[in-house]
């Protein structure tokens, strides 16, 4: 009789003690900071065949778009340019360099040729006033993929390989 | 007689602490925790990383309450939040499956742990299965139009996700 009371009362009190310290435990605060690792926040990798399909989707004007070394994205463009009363097919290769500033994207145009022949700096300038509207998108882009996750991001890293580049980011506080 | 009721509630006090304890595991033990298969898939178009931190800062923007993720192998995420349970606010960790159906992110709620007691969804109200399935909606609603989800793979660091461009 004592063992059966005792085998109820202890199975009842051990029972309420456990539950009694799960819910103690329970009570532990949240927080969204996970444990700081060496790997990046996010990462955006974007394959070159995509990518020139994507600008070629963009434009009437046919276009080849082909990732460096160095942070350099090359752009092949088959255009006309009107001379001596005549239409002239000529090929024209920008080149833009790829820096990350803190949360925004920076392009610049590196170089410039025209059929093999390099431009003076006065015509790559004329050429490339479409460049803060290309900085606009790109980080519009960057902008709207922060406001999708719920969190600002710094760019820590950028690089291009053999046929994609890469950005990566950590969350900003 | 005094002694035999101090033997028998040291006795029943060790008993009813053993077969709590054997439940405790038992449920444990019955939580399922299926690994999802990942095969090898060619790159895709475009392919987003999203870390443990980085996801957690999305959940709680979209819970609008501070929530915690924990990615695993296998399309595993555990969201630890704080669930309202008959009055009480305790800190609950949801055991998630992670899975891609076409163009669509699926998750579903394998197990809901509260301290060291876990529970397999069989055990759950069916409301807590409906609050499982929110981050595959949610997920599946961060993917942009003009591209289709062709890809889906965590690990202890996070959560991949790989989109094709649907244009010409």
């Amino acid at each position: 009789m004592g063992c059966a009371t005792g085998l109820v009362i202890g199975m009842f009190g051990c029972g309420l003690l456990l539950v009694l310290l799960a819910f103690i435990s329970a009570s532990q605060p949240v927080t969204a900071e996970a444990p700081q690792t060496g790997h990046p926040d996010l990462r955006l990798t974007v394959q070159e065949e995509f990518f020139s399909r994507f600008v070629q989707s963009a434009t009437a004007e046919t276009i080849q778009v082909d990732i460096l070394p160095g942070n350099r994205i090359s752009v092949t463009m088959n255009t006309t340019v009107s001379a001596f009363g005549q239409s002239l097919p000529v090929e024209v290769v920008p080149v833009f360099g790829l820096q990350a500033a803190g949360q925004a994207l920076e392009v610049r145009l590196v170089d410039m040729q025209v059929n093999g022949v390099t431009l003076t700096p006065e015509l790559e300038e004329a050429i490339a006033q479409n460049l803060p509207d290309i900085n606009q998108r790109a980080n519009q882009m960057l902008q709207n993929l922060s406001a999708a996750l719920g969190m600002p991001f710094v760019i820590t890293g950028l690089g291009t390989g053999e046929s994609e580049f890469w950005l990566e980011g950590r969350g900003a506080p | 007689m005094k002694q035999a009721l101090y033997l028998g509630l040291l006795i029943g006090v060790a008993a009813g602490l053993l077969v709590v304890v054997l439940f405790l595991l038992w449920l444990q033990a019955s939580a399922p925790r299926p690994a999802l298969p990942q095969p090898a898939a060619p790159a895709a178009d475009v392919t987003l990383f999203l870390s443990e931190l980085a996801l957690s800062r999305a959940a709680t923007g979209v819970l609008g309450q501070p929530a915690q993720i924990e990615a695993g192998p296998g399309g595993r995420l555990q969201i630890s939040t704080r669930l309202e349970i008959d009055g009480l606010e305790p800190v609950v960790h949801l055991g998630l499956a992670l899975d891609r159906q076409e163009n669509r992110v699926v998750s579903r709620l394998l197990w809901a742990r509260v301290a060291f007691i876990t529970l397999p969804v069989g055990w759950l109200p069916a409301a807590m299965g409906e609050l499982g399935r929110l981050p595959g909606e949610a997920l599946t609603r961060q993917i942009p139009p003009q591209f289709a989800l062709a890809g889906l793979a965590t690990d202890e660091n996070g959560l991949t996700l790989q989109l094709n461009w649907q244009g010409p």
